[in-house]
C-alpha cells in the first residue's frame, strides 16, 4: 500500500490536510481577492460590528477591516510558524542525532544542555529574548527556533539510539562499513519518517508560541500583525461585547493547530507501519 | 498552551521526551538517587550559565540594564567598577553564582524592593495556582485516559481524543477569554478578576475568583495527560501479566484497577516532571489574563518595563523550581516502581 | 464416573482482521483425562496455541469460534464457547488454569509474589487474606522455591526466569484445578532449567492427579513427559495416539518429517540408546570438514570482555582461549549469561577486549582502526539470530546482499553494476532462493528465507570466517533443518572456518567438528564434538548434555534416570 493510501485511511488526517490547504489559501490569496487598507488607520470607523459598511467581519479599534486583517495576520502567523518549526526541527535533529549515535560522554553532555534548556519555560525565555532583541519577523523566527529545538533533540536522540542498536546497523558495522556510510545509508532513511512527523508537530507548536508572544505584547510590532496580536488588541473590548475581534483570530489558530496535529497523526500512521518489517 | 512535548501517543511510545526508564542496577535506590541529584545539579549550573549569558547580552551591557537607558558614561563606569564588571568573565560568573546562592538576586529598579523579596512574595501564589490546576487536571485526566484505553477505537475513544486535540490546540488565553465571556459576562457565575492579596491565605479566602484561572490552567494539562494516560494504559493492557491475571480468574475490571492502573501511572508521573516548565509557562499567561498576583504577572510586568534584574531573577528561580520538581517526580516514580531498588538477590 | 476433564469437539477458530478472515483452527477433537499428560505438538501456524487459549476462553474478540470446548466442573461438563464472561471468570483458575511461555513478563512487576498467588485463591474462595497468603507460601514451597516466606514478599524482578516460571505454576495450582494448560512453558528457558521444570510438572501431575495439556514444538519435551500426543498442522490434528506409538512409529507423513528434522541428540554414556528420529548422517564428525590442520582463521587468546551497565562494568567473558581453523566448524555453546554472544561480537571487532587479543587471520581486530580494520572485516561474514531485524527493511534484498560488495569491492577494485548483480544472483542460487528475490523486500519473505538471505550476504565476499550467532534459534524445526543443510553444503563447498554459536546442543552435535562449552564467561571444556559429547570430562558439560531431551520416549526415560544419578553426585561418564 502506498504512503498516500495509508494516509488517506485516517479520515481526520484528510480533514486536517484540507483545512490547512483552505486556510493557507485564505491567508495567501485572500488579500488579492478582498483587498483592504491595512496600514493607514481610520479611527472614524472603529469597532464596527460585522456587516456594517461592507466589512464582513467588522472593524477593529483602529478602523482596519477585520476580515482583511485576519488574512494579513494569517500570513505572518503561518510564515513564522512554519519557518520557526522547520528551523527547530533541523537544529534539534542534528543535535539529537549526533548525541544518540555517538553516545557515551558526548551524549551525556549534549543532553544535559538540552535538559537545562527545557528547564527554563519557553515563554519566560522568549520574553527575555524579546526584550533584548528587536522583534522583527526575521528575529522572531530565529528566536522561536532557538527556544524550540530542544524537544526534537530529545526525540531524535531516542530514535537514533534505538536505530543504532538494531541488528541491521550492527550488521553494517560488522561488514566494515564506515560510520559515515552507516549513518547515511541506514540510520537516516530509517529515522526520516520520525523527523517529518515531528516537524509537523513543531510547526503546530510554533504557531501557538507566536500567538502567545504576540498576545503578551512582546511579539510582532504594529502595523504588522498576527493572530495573537489581534487577540491582544481585541481583549480590551471583550467587555463591550466585541466578539468579532476575538473569535475569528482565536478560531483560526485553533483550526490550524488542530489540523496540523491531525495531519501529524496521519503521517505517523504512514511512517510506523512501514518502519516495521512486517 | 504550547507544550514542550507533543501530546500524541507516539511520544510516549518512543519514550522520547521522557528520560530513559528509571532503572537502577544493583546498589539500588541510593545509587540512583545520587546520580539523579548530581544530574540535577549539573542542569542547574548550566541554567545559571545561560542566565548569566543573558545578563551580559543585554543591550548596553548589564550596567545599562540596571541603571537604565538614561545613565551617563561616568555612571556606567562607576557602576562597572563598583560591581566588578571590569573583571574577567569567569570571575564575574563565579561572583554571580555566589551571590545567587546566598539569595541576592539584585534590586529591581522599578519596584523599589530586592528581587528576591519580590519573588518570595509572589512565588507561593503561583505555586498554589499551578498546584490546584494540576490536581484538578489529574483527577480528570487519569480516569478519562484509562477509560479511553479500555474502550479503544470505539466512538467514545475517537471523540475524546479529538476533543483532547482541540483543547491542546486552543491557546490558553483564548480559552480564558471564552470562559470569561461565557461564565463571567453572560452567566455572571464567577468573577473575571482573580483574588488579590499578599499571602496565600488572602487568595484562598476568595475561592470564587480562583475558579476560572484554575480551570483555564487545567484544561491544557488534561488534554496532554489524558493522552499520555491512554497510551500508557494501552501499553500495559497488552502486557503478558494482564493475561496471567485473567487466566487465574480475575475479572476484567479488577485487572484494570488492581494491576494495570498502578503500572500505567508510573511513567506518567515521570512525565509530569518534564511537563512542569510548560505548566509554569501556562501559569504566566493565566496570571496575566486574570490579573492574578503571582510570579508570572511579576515577570510579565518586568518584561514590559525592561526591569532586567527581576526578569533574570525570575528565570533563575522558575528554572530551579522545574528542576526540583522533575527530580521529585523521578523519585516518586522510583518509589512506585520496585524494579529500581535492585536486581536479583 | 467419567474422568474426562476436557473435551474439545469440532473446534474451529477464525480471526477476523482488517485484511480478511484468517482461519487458525479448522476442526479439532481432543479429550484429556485426569492424571494424564497430553501434548499438543506443531510448528508455528499450526493452531496449537490458539487451541490452548480457547480452553480458558482467552481468545481476543476478533476470534470467531464454533464447536464446543467443555470443562468438567463438579460432575457436569460446561461449555466455554459462547459462555458469558462472568461464567468464564468463575471457571478460570478454579477448574482449569494456564501457564504461559514467557516467564520474564508473565508477572505483574509491581506486586509481590505472595500477593499474586494469593489473588488466585481469593478470586474463588472466601477466605481471610492472611490465610490466602499462608497458602501462597505453601504453594511456593511445593513448587520448589527455597525460603518461601521471604520470597513471597519479593517482586518478580528479584527472581530468575526459571524461578518465575515456578511461581506461575504455583499460581496455576492455587485452587487445585482439574486441568493445567501449559503453552510452551519451557521454550524460553535454558535446557537445564527446562529439565527441572519438566521434573516439577511430572511430580505435580502424579501427586495431585491433575491433567496437563502441554503445547510445545519440542519433540524431546514430548518424549519426556507426555502420555498422549496430538500432532497439529494447518489447524487440524493430523495424528493422535499414545506417545510411544506416535514418536517411535509415526503414521502420518507430517509427523515423520517433523521427527526427521529434529537434530540428533548426543547419546548418553550409559548406552541409553542411539539417538533416534534422525536420518541425517554426518553426526558427530561434523560437516565433512577437516579437524585441526589448515591455517588458523580465528584466534582468541586470553580474551576478557566487559560491558557497561548504568556506569558499572560487568565482566561477560573471562580469559577465553579459542581457535578456529579453515574448513572446520567450531560450536560455541552455553546457556543464557554464558557470554557466548558477547564473544561472538568481539570476534567481529564490535567490542574491544579488556584483556587479551582477538586475532583474525593473524591480525588483531579488536585494536585495528580505520581502513586496516575494514579490510580485515572483509574476510568475515556474519549471520544473526533474528532474521527480521538483521536486514534493513527499507532496502531491497538484492541491495542488502550486495552491500559487502559495495563496501569493499573485490580484489581491490569496485565492481560494476552488472557484476554486482551477477554475483547477487549467484549467491541467491547458492542459498536456493528463487530468481527475482533480489527485487523484493525482506518483509515479503518467511523467517527461514530471510535467514538464507542473511547467509547469502555473509558469503558475498567469500569470507575465510563465518560467525553464526544462533542463526536458527528463532526458526521452526523443519525450517531450521533446511537452513542448516544449506549451511552445511556451502561450508563443505567453500571451506571457510565457522564459529557457530548456539544453545542448542542437538544442532551443534550435528553440525560442528569441535565444540567449546562456556559457563558464566569461562571456558569449561573444549575438544572434538564427538569426544566432548560422548565422554565429557567436566560435570557441567555432562549435566548440560544429560538435560537435553531426545524424541524417543524409551531412550528419554533412561536419559532421565541417568541425569538424576548425575545430579545426585555420581561421577560423570560413570555407568549405572
Amino acid at each position: 500500500m502506498t504512503a498516500l493510501r495509508r494516509f488517506t485511511r485516517n479520515r481526520l488526517a484528510v480533514v486536517g490536510a484540507v483545512a490547512l490547504a483552505v486556510l493557507v489559501l485564505f491567508a495567501v490569496l485572500g488579500p488579492l481577492v478582498h483587498p483592504t487598507e491595512q496600514v493607514v488607520t481610520d479611527l472614524g470607523a472603529a469597532n464596527l460590528p460585522p456587516g456594517v459598511d461592507g466589512h464582513p467581519l467588522g472593524t477593529d479599534a483602529l478602523g482596519y477591516d477585520n476580515l482583511g486583517r485576519l488574512m494579513v495576520a494569517g500570513r505572518v502567523s503561518l510564515l513564522v510558524g512554519v519557518l520557526a518549526g522547520v528551523l527547530a526541527t533541523v537544529l534539534g535533529t542534528l543535535w539529537g542525532a549526533v548525541a544518540g549515535y555517538v553516545g557515551g560522554v558526548v551524549d551525556a553532555v549534549m543532553m544535559r544542555v538540552v535538559d537545562a534548556g527545557i528547564a527554563i519555560p519557553a515563554i519566560f525565555l522568549l520574553l527575555v529574548l524579546s526584550t533584548i532583541v528587536r522583534p522583527t519577523v526575521g528575529m522572531m523566527i530565529v528566536v522561536l527556533g532557538l527556544v524550540s529545538w530542544l524537544v526534537p533533540a530529545r526525540l531524535i536522540r531516542a530514535e537514533a539510539l534505538s536505530v543504532r542498536t538494531r541488528d541491521y546497523v550492527v550488521a553494517a558495522r560488522a561488514m566494515g562499513a564506515t560510520h559515515r556510510r552507516t549513518v547515511l545509508n541506514h540510520v537516516i532513511p530509517n529515522t526520516v519518517g520520525t523527523v517529518v512527523v515531528n516537524a509537523t508537530f513543531q510547526v503546530a507548536d510554533a504557531i501557538l508560541l507566536v500567538a502567545y508572544i504576540s498576545f503578551l505584547g512582546m511579539g510582532i510590532q504594529p502595523p504588522t500583525t498576527d493572530w495573537g496580536a489581534m487577540l491582544n488588541d481585541g481583549i480590551n473590548y471583550i467587555y463591550q461585547g466585541a466578539w468579532w475581534l476575538i473569535l475569528p483570530p482565536g478560531l483560526a489558530i485553533v483550526i490550524v493547530v488542530c489540523a496540523l496535529n491531525f495531519v501529524g497523526d496521519g503521517l505517523r500512521d504512514v511512517v510506523d507501519v512501514k518502519g516495521r518489517a512486517a | 498552551m504550547t507544550t514542550a512535548i507533543p501530546a500524541q501517543s507516539g511520544a510516549l511510545e518512543a519514550g522520547a521526551a521522557a528520560p530513559a526508564p528509571v532503572r537502577a542496577a544493583r546498589g539500588g535506590f541510593g545509587r540512583f538517587l545520587i546520580r539523579r541529584v548530581l544530574q540535577a545539579l549539573v542542569v542547574v549550573l548550566v541554567v545559571s550559565v545561560i542566565v548569566f549569558a543573558l545578563l551580559h547580552a543585554l543591550p548596553g551591557g548589564p550596567a545599562r540594564g540596571v541603571l537604565g537607558q538614561q545613565a551617563s558614561a561616568e555612571q556606567i563606569a562607576a557602576f562597572e567598577a563598583a560591581n566588578g564588571l571590569d573583571q574577567p568573565v569567569v570571575l564575574q560568573y563565579l561572583s554571580f553564582l555566589g551571590r545567587s546562592l546566598t539569595g541576592d538576586l539584585g534590586e529591581s529598579y522599578l519596584l523599589n524592593q530586592s528581587v528576591s523579596d519580590a519573588i518570595a512574595l509572589r512565588l507561593p501564589k503561583t505555586l498554589l495556582l499551578t498546584g490546584l490546576s494540576l490536581v484538578v487536571a489529574v483527577i480528570i485526566a487519569v480516569p478519562v485516559g484509562v477509560y479511553q484505553a479500555v474502550r479503544r477505537n470505539r466512538a467514545v475513544d475517537y471523540w475524546l481524543s479529538t476533543l483532547a486535540i482541540v483543547a491542546y490546540s486552543t491557546p490558553t488565553f483564548f480559552l480564558g477569554m471564552l470562559l470569561i465571556l461565557l461564565l463571567s459576562q453572560t452567566a455572571g457565575l464567577f468573577p473575571a478578576a482573580a483574588p488579590q492579596g499578599n499571602g496565600i491565605t488572602d487568595v484562598l479566602a476568595q475561592p470564587a475568583g480562583l475558579v476560572l484561572p484554575v480551570l483555564t490552567g487545567a484544561v491544557p494539562i488534561v488534554a496532554t495527560f489524558s493522552r499520555y494516560m491512554r497510551s500508557s494504559t494501552l501499553d500495559n493492557l497488552g502486557e503478558d501479566y494482564v493475561r496471567t491475571a485473567r487466566a487465574k480468574g480475575t475479572g476484567y475490571r479488577s485487572v484494570v484497577v488492581r494491576h494495570v492502573l498502578r503500572n500505567s501511572l508510573t511513567p506518567v508521573v515521570a512525565m509530569l516532571g518534564y511537563y512542569l516548565p510548560v505548566m509554569f509557562g501556562g501559569a504566566l499567561v493565566v496570571e496575566q489574563l486574570f490579573n492574578y498576583p503571582g510570579m508570572g504577572l511579576l515577570f510579565w510586568s518586568a518584561a514590559q518595563s525592561s526591569d532586567f534584574p527581576v526578569l533574570l531573577g525570575c528565570v533563575l528561580v522558575i528554572s530551579l523550581a522545574t528542576v526540583v520538581g522533575s527530580l521529585l517526580a523521578d523519585v516518586v516514580q522510583a518509589v512506585l516502581d520496585p524494579r529500581t531498588r535492585g536486581g536479583l538477590r | 464416573m467419567s474422568d474426562v476433564v476436557l473435551r474439545i469437539q469440532d473446534l474451529a477458530v477464525t480471526f477476523v482482521t482488517g485484511s480478511g478472515e484468517v482461519p487458525a483452527v479448522r476442526g479439532v477433537d481432543l479429550e484429556v483425562r485426569r492424571g494424564r499428560v497430553v501434548a499438543l505438538v506443531g510448528e508455528s501456524g499450526s493452531g496449537k496455541s490458539v487451541t490452548s487459549l480457547s480452553v480458558l476462553g482467552l481468545l481476543p474478540s476478533t476470534a470467531r469460534i464454533s464447536g464446543s470446548v467443555r470443562l468438567a466442573d463438579g460432575g457436569t461438563l460446561r461449555d466455554v464457547v459462547g459462555a458469558p464472561e462472568d461464567q468464564l471468570v468463575d471457571l478460570r483458575g478454579r477448574v482449569a488454569s494456564m501457564v504461559f511461555q514467557e516467564p520474564m513478563t508473565a508477572l505483574n512487576p509491581t506486586m509481590t509474589l505472595g500477593d499474586q498467588i494469593a489473588e488466585a485463591v481469593l478470586n474463588h474462595e472466601r477466605v481471610p487474606r492472611a490465610e490466602a497468603r499462608e497458602r501462597a507460601v505453601g504453594l511456593l514451597r511445593s513448587v520448589g522455591i527455597p525460603d518461601p516466606e521471604r520470597r513471597a514478599r519479593q517482586f518478580p524482578h528479584e527472581l530468575s526466569g526459571g524461578q518465575r516460571q515456578r511461581v506461575v505454576i504455583a499460581i496455576a495450582l492455587a485452587c487445585e484445578p482439574h486441568l493445567i494448560v501449559a503453552d510452551e512453558p519451557t521454550t524460553a528457558l535454558d535446557v537445564t532449567v527446562q529439565a527441572e521444570i519438566l521434573d516439577l510438572l511430572r511430580e505435580l501431575v502424579a501427586e495431585r492427579d491433575t491433567a496437563l495439556l502441554l503445547v510445545t514444538h519440542n519433540m524431546g519435551v514430548v518424549a519426556d513427559i507426555a502420555d498422549e500426543v496430538a500432532v497439529m498442522s494447518g489447524g487440524r490434528v493430523v495424528e493422535h495416539g499414545p506417545a510411544e506409538q506416535v514418536l517411535l512409529a509415526p503414521v502420518h507423513e507430517y509427523t515423520r518429517t517433523l521427527l526427521d528434522a529434529v537434530p540428533a541428540v548426543p547419546s548418553s554414556t550409559n548406552g541409553g540408546g542411539v539417538s533416534t528420529g534422525s536420518t541425517r548422517g554426518g553426526g558427530s564428525t561434523g560437516g565433512g570438514g577437516s579437524t585441526g590442520g589448515g591455517e588458523v582463521v580465528l584466534d582468541l587468546r586470553g580474551v576478557s570482555l566487559d560491558y557497561r551497565v548504568q556506569g558499572r562494568h560487568v565482566r561477560a567473558v573471562e580469559g577465553l582461549d579459542l581457535t578456529v581453523h579453515a574448513g572446520e566448524m567450531l560450536g560455541l555453546v552455553g546457556e543464557s549469561g554464558s557470554g557466548k554472544s558477547t564473544a561472538g561480537r568481539a570476534c567481529l571487532g564490535l567490542l574491544t577486549p579488556a584483556e587479551g587479543e582477538v586475532l583474525l587471520l593473524g591480525a588483531d581486530v579488536g585494536r585495528a582502526r580505520g581502513r586496516a580494520r575494514r579490510r580485515l572485516l572483509a574476510d568475515v561474514g556474519v549471520v544473526f539470530q533474528d532474521p527480521g531485524a538483521s536486514l534493513d527493511p527499507r532496502k531491497l534484498v538484492g541491495e542488502s546482499i550486495a552491500e559487502p560488495l559495495a563496501i569493499h569491492g573485490r580484489d581491490g577494485r569496485r565492481l560494476s553494476g552488472p557484476e554486482q548483480r551477477a554475483r547477487v544472483r549467484e549467491l541467491l542460487d547458492a542459498v536456493r532462493l528463487p530468481a527475482g528475490a533480489e527485487r523484493r523486500y525482506p518483509h515479503e519473505f518467511s523467517g527461514g528465507q530471510r535467514q538464507r538471505i542473511g547467509l547469502a550476504r555473509a558469503l558475498a565476499l567469500r569470507p575465510r570466517l563465518l560467525v553464526a550467532d544462533e542463526p536458527t534459534s528463532a526458526l521452526d524445526v523443519s525450517v531450521q533443518a533446511e537452513v542448516l543443510q544449506v549451511l552445511k553444503d556451502l561450508h563443505a563447498e567453500l571451506g571457510f572456518g565457522c564459529l557457530f554459536i548456539s544453545h542448542d546442543l542437538g544442532v551443534v552435535h550435528e553440525l560442528t567438528d569441535r565444540v567449546a562449552v562456556l559457563r558464566a564467561g569461562r571456558l569449561v571444556e573444549s575438544g572434538t564434538t564427538a569426544n566432548v559429547f560422548a565422554a565429557p570430562r567436566e560435570r557441567y558439560t555432562a549435566e548440560l548434555l544429560a538435560s537435553v531431551p531426545t524424541p524417543d520416549p524409551v531412550a528419554q526415560r533412561a536419559r532421565r534416570e541417568a541425569r538424576q544419578r548425575l545430579l545426585a553426585g555420581a561421577a560423570p561418564g560413570a555407568g549405572a
